[in-house]
């Protein structure tokens, strides 16, 4: 063989293996393209997305809680919060003296808080940043500065409506009263948002929106903040004067069972989280039971009323002012002798109540405490509301029966109370409390008679204007109303050392708008009966709130009422 | 000649259809951001809005009012005796 004929053959063999060489490694590109593709292409999409496709919460603003009058009760606004990543600031002086001028803190304070954390990320510098600190650090666009924006929620009356509001806590969740009640309306509910990033985890591009934004709703409650503070400031002033240890006030339309008003003291600023502590966060209005006393009397009356043996004249005999049952003795403050229908709220005898009481059977007087709303909730679903105790009347014994009559043996809440007043304001219908407008009630229902309701308002004007309730008065209407002085139970056993001191009223009598209690807890100063501790505050409210609600003065216009009214609207003849 | 027209015509349809996929995407995209833009701003609008009532009811807040008539104006509440209502 020729070297030429060699030379030739070993170029054809070198080439026939590069191009099997590079066909081989073709197949193998190719083949790596097919398993990539057909392989495992779930997998290899999964880990892209995984690193540029996010989803991202669209934030929402809780709505606005309102009063009757638009008048705003809790707001939220933006807040921002500061955050800094002490590695970027560590050594650079001239940030680090930026940040605390804009902050007017010691540099020296900053510099400890970044060098305490100086291997994190990111540490939290302050929640409390104004609107221009935010713009000027902003502006600065220093390296390792970041900035949260969280939502803080704002009550502008403060102390006067703090338990009846309620707060939210640092996430602007519904925590205590109105605002736990209606967190789901309030609150929205946060879209979502699908998002492109990049490597550095900045949002590159929106793709699309998973879920949209339900924006928190305004709430528009029945309280009249003008009430509410005159509520507040004269119940404020009245355990103050009466070194009482608390107070309640509810003022409602009786009509449509809307709440006007409704406070307590002691108090706290909601605005100030070191005020919030758990003793005052109570809505006592609500929350606390007590023993009426006095106050129930009219429904002692009614109750005789609807038996219809008794009529408003009837004459009860409550002499000697003393009366035995078993081994207990029932007393009046005196011998108030042969007395009618409304002597018995005039004078407020025990006495009378209970005769009244022994004419009819047990189950007559459940049946009308059951029937205006006590023992059960009274429709307002705020948080910790009591059902009070009324038991059944199977279970008393002859005192129990008694006892009931005026208002021991039992207990209520102050909204129970306005509850049951109601009743015999309105001509005898039983309404369900509602706070906010718009929320679901039942339907009233008949609780007694209209023509029962109207002579028991009338009596219970007498009360105001002859009897225990004459602070009650306000200037140019009629007042009805009965005051209450129960003693309170201390280690099973009524004390005379501590009283609550309470005062239910309707007003104007004549044309019943508002119903107010005024609940004044163990007054310890110079007086402490409900005529001299409650019934005043009930007047001062009054006398503001028929004012701020425009209602007329009643037929009477302001004249001396007893003879006027009662031959307006009292049916009752010769009662008056 | 019939069947080579209906696979054009399916050729064309496929086409059409991809453009319009394309198309709607975009065109989602798009109102996706106008969308977001527009809550943004009526989130912004709206933070605004309580700023300012939440400023108004401090100032005209019913404690305030009182104080600054009693404090700076020397006024006070009548009493109720001094009073007369007409009608």
């Amino acid at each position: 063989m020729s070297l030429q004929r060699k030379a030739a053959l070993d170029f054809r063999n070198r080439r026939k293996v590069t191009l099997a060489l590079f066909f081989i490694m073709s197949l193998v590109l190719i083949w790596g393209a097919i398993d990539l593709q057909i392989n495992e292409p779930v997998d290899l999409k999964k880990r892209a997305d995984s690193r540029s496709l996010r989803i991202k919460e669209i934030p929402t603003d809780r709505g606005i809680i309102f009063d009757k009058n638009k008048d705003p009760l809790a707001v939220s606004v933006p807040h921002y919060a500061l955050e800094v990543d002490p590695r970027k600031l560590i050594g650079n002086e001239e940030y680090q003296n930026r940040i605390a001028t804009i902050l007017d803190w010691d540099l020296e304070k900053l510099q400890k808080m970044i060098s305490a954390k100086k291997h994190r990320k990111g540490i939290p510098l302050t929640r409390k940043l104004t609107t221009e600190q935010k713009k000027t650090l902003a502006e600065l666009e220093i390296d390792g500065v970041y900035f949260t924006e969280y939502s803080k929620r704002h009550y502008p009356s403060a102390n006067v409506t703090a338990q009846l509001i309620g707060f939210t806590d640092r996430d602007d969740r519904g925590q205590e009263g109105i605002e736990k009640l209606y967190n789901t309306t309030l609150q929205g509910v946060p879209g979502e948002r699908r998002v492109l990033q990049d490597a550095t985890k900045q949002v590159v591009k929106s793709l699309q929106i998973i879920k949209p934004v339900e924006p928190g709703k305004d709430l528009y409650l029945t309280i009249h903040s003008g009430v509410q503070y005159a509520a507040y400031r004269a119940l404020e002033k009245a355990v103050i004067k009466n070194q009482a240890s608390s107070g309640s006030v509810v003022v409602m339309n009786p009509n449509n069972g809307n709440i006007l008003a409704l406070t307590n003291y002691p108090s706290f600023n909601p605005n100030i989280s070191s005020e919030k502590q758990a003793h005052l966060y109570r809505n006592r209005a609500v929350t606390d039971k007590f023993e009426p006393g006095s106050t129930l009397k009219p429904f002692t009356i009614a109750m005789a009323l609807e038996g219809g043996v008794y009529a408003p004249d009837s004459m009860i005999d409550s002499s000697p002012g003393v009366i035995t049952i078993g081994r207990n003795k029932v007393r009046d403050a005196k011998d108030y002798g042969v007395i009618n229908l409304t002597g018995i709220l005039r004078h407020s005898s025990n006495v009378g109540s209970t005769k009244l009481a022994f004419a009819h059977s047990p189950k007559a007087m459940w049946n009308i405490l059951w029937a205006v709303g006590f023992g059960e909730k009274t429709g307002l679903k705020l948080n910790g509301e009591a059902r009070g105790d009324l038991t059944s009347h199977v279970k008393w014994h002859p005192f129990d029966h008694a006892t009931h009559s005026f208002g021991y043996g039992m207990t209520v809440t102050a909204v129970q109370l306005a509850r049951a007043y109601s009743v015999i304001a309105n001509g005898g219908w039983l309404v369900s409390l509602g706070v906010a407008r718009g929320a679901p009630s039942f339907p009233r229902v008949r609780a007694i008679k209209e023509s029962t309701a109207l002579s028991v308002l009338s009596m219970l004007a007498v009360a105001v204007n002859e009897g225990t309730g004459k602070n009650a008065r306000v200037q140019g209407f009629n007042v009805a109303g009965k005051t209450g002085t129960a003693r309170k139970l201390l280690e099973g056993e009524y004390t005379s050392k501590a009283h609550m001191a309470l005062f239910a009223g309707i007003i104007p009598a004549d044309a019943p708008e508002l119903v107010g209690i005024v609940v004044i807890d163990e007054p310890r100063g110079e007086y402490y009966t409900g005529g001299q501790v409650a019934a005043p505050v009930f007047s001062e409210i009054m006398h503001e709130a028929t004012r701020l609600l425009n209602i007329e003065p009643g037929t009477s216009g302001g004249q001396p009422v007893m003879e006027n009214f009662a031959t307006i609207s009292s049916p009752l003849g010769s009662a008056f | 000649m019939k069947m080579n027209l209906f696979v054009l015509f399916l050729a064309i349809s496929v086409f059409a259809s991809a453009l319009a996929l394309v198309t709607k995407r975009e065109e989602t995209r798009n109102f996706s951001k106008q969308l977001e833009k527009l809550e943004s701003e009526r989130r912004a609008v709206k933070q605004d809005w309580a700023k300012l009532i939440l400023r108004q009811s401090n100032l005209a807040s019913h404690s305030r009012v009182e104080q600054v008539a009693r404090d700076t104006l020397g006024m006070k509440l009548p009493e109720a005796k001094t009073v007369v209502s007409t009608k």
